[in-house]
């Protein structure tokens, strides 16, 4: 479990973002010296729909508090349909891990577009808010069952 | 054949070793072991059975099968860890590699099982050929076998799937057991059978109730539920009844002894080409065999720290002999059924002297398709002498 | 419905063949006379196609060494034929054999296995045109793991089977033994809509989350990881399976309750839109699992939201789940 100075838990996200918006969304929000929490550890992929829902249960697993995954606009795909593809596959898996128990906010979806530094700010402090709210994760969580109680930092 | 052994004494012997116990005692016993010992038994896991610890009497479902899962994997658990390890790093340089080595579950010992069939109860002799040998001798393995007493419960009905009685055991089988429990009508007979299993009891008689040694059973001495009141001579007599009984239920003898030297020359035979056709490949036969003990070593790392764990594995799998290089030795369903077949009916034969299988009808309950090991085995015995051999 | 007629002549079934093999026990004993002509049709359908030489293998059923069970078989000359069983046991998914099968096979499907066979023609796992497909008018098979459960005094439909609503297979060449009758009120088939084939995951859905969490908890920490499930699956044909991959290892050998249900949860979201919900799965799985309350949600789901339905007939050849999509798919939930 991460701790702040203070001794304070602070929650570990996880971002996948894909190269050609979000990626490039949170770098224009960056650049634009916009301030966000920084609990978010980034992942660029090459498209929204080549996140896995596996990639997405091992980071739970692993011991991140929250997983983002965030694309191009439905109609924006540099690959056309990407994200498309991804979102019902982001559908059905959120509903399927909510329904197994994990609570609702663990997992997030955004569409942020390459001009939208704000939006991206806006997206991790909500996400960062949300699981901040929830806790350190416990379900699913591996590492904990491993290491009596320290998540390992990812 | 060591099942009928045993029960030779009853003729002569008699009633040394030997006690009674009224079913209402049952309860009484049970929590008089609990007292003393931490007991493992069969209880209830929606729907399934498995042998866990209980804290009293009633948490204990008196077996009348098999339970779902096998009694080995409290000798040799699903997974366990054998060593703990710590990779110092600083500055971002690889440093010592510190090794712990793991306790075998000693804090654990001792523990009674009560509630083994004598089919689970052999079983352990056959691991013992594995892990307790001349050759190799597990610190884990053995560590939970001496810390453990097994309290068997003889089957007065066995179910459509056992053949115990073509593996060398029987419904009565008292090998592998310290104690056996023995339902001969209207009461239990307790048999000790080793030293350890008289120490077990040396605390419980005169403190159960219906509970005393047979050569203290007078005459006309009955005990609560008891109908007739019977000398020592007679419950004997009842006990072999029962026997008899039992083992005349358990159909026709399956060739799973004799098998081996024919086996020995059918490993490229045409036969197992249809033999294994319907297996699906899953190891529903291996994990709930109190034989199969093949296992895996792997370490389960998160940054610098692991742990190096010893887990079932199954020669069902495709991974079980996958080459790093991509090359299986045993490529298909076919090569991998017959490696199990071949593997408790004439490998283990070779190297342990007896057949790795206790006759518990496990794997015929389990398998999803009907996959009868007594039919593979008759088929097998069936083929032609000639044609075995042939490549 | 759940306990179709609970009939109390089981019991002395158990100790002979006969009342085990009798349709009669669950669908009354005009049940029994269809059954018989569905299996007479099935071996002379596989008498002559063997003998045409238009299969090389048929794959039916035959009778089991156990009182309650019926295993398959693999005929190869038509004097074989007549090993070919039908009746309310004949519960394997006799599908999960085709992927890779050499030559040419006939297959016997009910509609569950059907619907299984179309989303392998439809993913191009099996040829089409190697394959003759003899379907028939499936009446439910016998859950045997609850009558036994049930000390062999009530017969009982398998669950899958009280909630199947295409009772024959989309695609076929033969119907074994014609229509067998009118769908009974509840069994296999019935789309009424007099019952709700999804109440039971509403009920669950319904529950609190932590509620959830540790039924599911207790579920998947009996699963002894023996892949039953998997193998039993007809839609499961990955030559290598995510759970035995060494890199990236997404599953640890250390059987932690974790890589359980990361197991089971990668399982049911790669059947996403592919489970036809024949129930192979919790027929084979031999911890009891309740396997069918993640793959039933999945199925649930992918009706409500996309309007997807594996196999059916309607869309027997539709592109997967995952494979497709459109504009208006829901966005709701994105931010």
């Amino acid at each position: 479990m991460k701790m702040n100075q203070e001794g304070e838990w602070e929650p570990k996200i996880v971002a996948f973002l894909c190269n050609w918006c979000s990626y490039a969304g949170a770098d224009l929000a960056g650049t634009s010296r916009i301030q966000y929490p920084p609990n978010v550890r980034v992942i660029r992929v090459p498209c929204s729909g080549r996140v896995d829902p596996l990639l997405i249960l091992k980071c739970l697993q692993r011991g991140a508090d929250g997983v983002l995954v965030s694309g191009c606009h439905p109609g924006d795909c540099h690959y056309i349909a990407g994200n498309y593809l991804a979102r019902r596959k982001f559908a059905m898996l959120k509903r399927l891990i909510e329904y197994l128990g994990v609570e609702e906010g663990r997992v997030q979806f955004s569409w942020v577009s390459a001009a939208e530094g704000e939006k991206f700010a806006d997206v991790i402090k909500t996400v960062t808010r949300r699981v901040r709210e929830l806790g350190p994760a416990r379900k699913l969580v591996k590492v904990r069952e491993m290491q009596g109680g320290a998540g390992a930092s990812l | 054949m060591h099942g009928t052994a045993g029960l030779d004494r009853t003729g002569g012997p008699g009633v040394a070793g030997v006690s009674v116990m009224s079913k209402e005692g049952l309860a009484g016993f049970l929590n008089g072991l609990i007292a003393r010992f931490r007991v493992f038994a069969p209880v209830q896991e929606a729907g399934t059975t498995r042998f866990a610890p209980v804290s009293s009497a009633g948490e204990v479902m008196m077996p009348t099968t098999v339970t779902s899962r096998p009694l080995k994997e409290l000798f040799l658990p699903p997974s366990e860890t054998l060593l703990e390890f710590e990779v110092e790093t600083s500055g971002g340089m690889v440093g010592e590699v510190k090794v712990e080595p793991a306790e075998p579950g000693v804090g654990d010992m001792p523990r009674v099982v009560f509630g083994a069939r004598p089919c689970d109860a052999r079983s352990l002799l056959l691991l013992d050929k594995v892990f307790d040998s001349t050759d190799y001798k597990d610190g884990h393995y053995i560590a939970r076998r001496r810390g453990t007493a097994i309290i068997s419960v003889a089957c007065s009905e066995p179910a459509e799937i056992c053949f115990c009685t073509s593996t060398g055991g029987g419904p009565f089988d008292e090998a592998g057991s310290d104690v056996i429990l023995e339902d001969v009508g209207d009461v239990y007979l307790i048999k000790v059978i080793t030293e350890r299993g008289a120490g077990l009891l040396a605390g419980l008689e005169g403190v159960v109730p219906g509970f005393r040694r047979l050569s203290e059973q007078a005459e006309g001495d009955a005990l609560p539920g008891q109908l007739l009141p019977l000398l020592p001579e007679q419950l004997l007599a009842a006990e072999r009844n029962a026997k008899e009984r039992a083992e005349a239920v358990i159909p026709a003898l399956v060739p799973a002894r004799g098998i081996h030297e024919k086996l020995k020359g059918m490993f490229e035979h045409e036969c197992w080409g249809e033999l294994y056709r319907k297996c699906l490949g899953c190891a529903a036969c291996a994990y709930l065999c109190p034989t199969c003990h093949c296992f895996d070593i792997a370490d389960e790392a998160v940054d610098n720290k692991g742990r190096r764990v010893r887990c079932w594995d199954a020669c069902m799998f495709p991974m079980f002999t996958l080459h790093a290089s991509g090359h299986n030795p045993r490529p298909g369903r076919k090569e991998r059924f017959r490696q199990r077949v071949m593997h408790k009916f004439s490998y283990f034969m070779e190297n342990n002297g007896d057949i790795a299988c206790v006759g518990c009808g496990r794997c015929i309950e389990n398998c999803p398709v009907n996959m009868d090991i007594r039919s593979v085995l008759a088929s097998l015995d069936a083929v032609s002498a000639a044609s075995a051999g042939t490549v | 419905m759940s306990d179709l007629l609970g009939v109390s002549g089981i019991m002395s079934g158990i100790g002979g063949m006969n009342n085990w093999k009798r349709d009669s026990d669950v669908n009354g004993a005009a049940a029994n006379e269809a059954a018989d002509r569905v299996a007479q049709d099935i071996r002379r359908i596989a008498r002559k196609l063997l003998s045409d030489g238009e299969v090389d293998v048929f794959i039916g059923y035959g009778q089991g060494t156990l009182p309650s069970r019926v295993t398959p078989v693999f005929i190869t000359r038509p004097e074989d034929a007549d090993a070919l069983i039908w009746d309310a046991r004949c519960e394997n998914d006799l599908v999960v054999y085709l992927p890779g099968i050499e030559g040419k096979a006939g297959v016997v499907v009910k509609g569950c296995d059907g619907r299984a066979l179309a989303r392998l023609l439809a993913e191009k796992q099996v040829e089409r045109d190697r394959l003759k497909i003899v379907a028939v008018e499936c009446a439910g098979v016998i859950d045997r793991k609850s009558v036994k459960r049930d000390g062999g005094n009530r017969v009982h439909l398998h669950p899958s089977c009280q909630v199947c609503e295409e009772r024959t297979a989309p695609v076929y060449d033969f119907l074994a033994g014609g229509a067998t009758g009118p769908v009974v009120p509840g069994g296999p088939g019935d789309k009424s809509g007099s019952r709700d084939p999804f109440g039971e995951i509403r009920e669950f859905e319904a529950r609190a989350s932590e509620e959830r969490w540790n039924y599911f908890s207790q579920e998947f920490d009996r699963c002894i990881l023996c892949y039953a499930c998997r193998q039993a699956c007809p839609l499961c044909y990955c030559p290598e399976c995510f759970a035995d991959r060494a890199t990236p290892k997404w599953i640890g050998k250390d059987r932690a309750l974790s890589d359980k249900m990361v197991f089971h949860l990668g399982r049911a979201i790669h059947l996403a839109g592919r489970c036809i919900d024949c129930g192979a799965c919790v027929r084979a799985c031999p911890m009891g699992i309740d396997l069918r309350k993640l793959t039933r949600k999945m199925e649930k789901d992918a009706r409500e939201l996309f309007g997807y339905e594996a196999g059916k007939a309607a869309a027997a050849g539709a592109l997967p789940l995952f494979a497709s999509f459109t504009r208006e798919d829901p966005d709701d939930f994105i931010l």
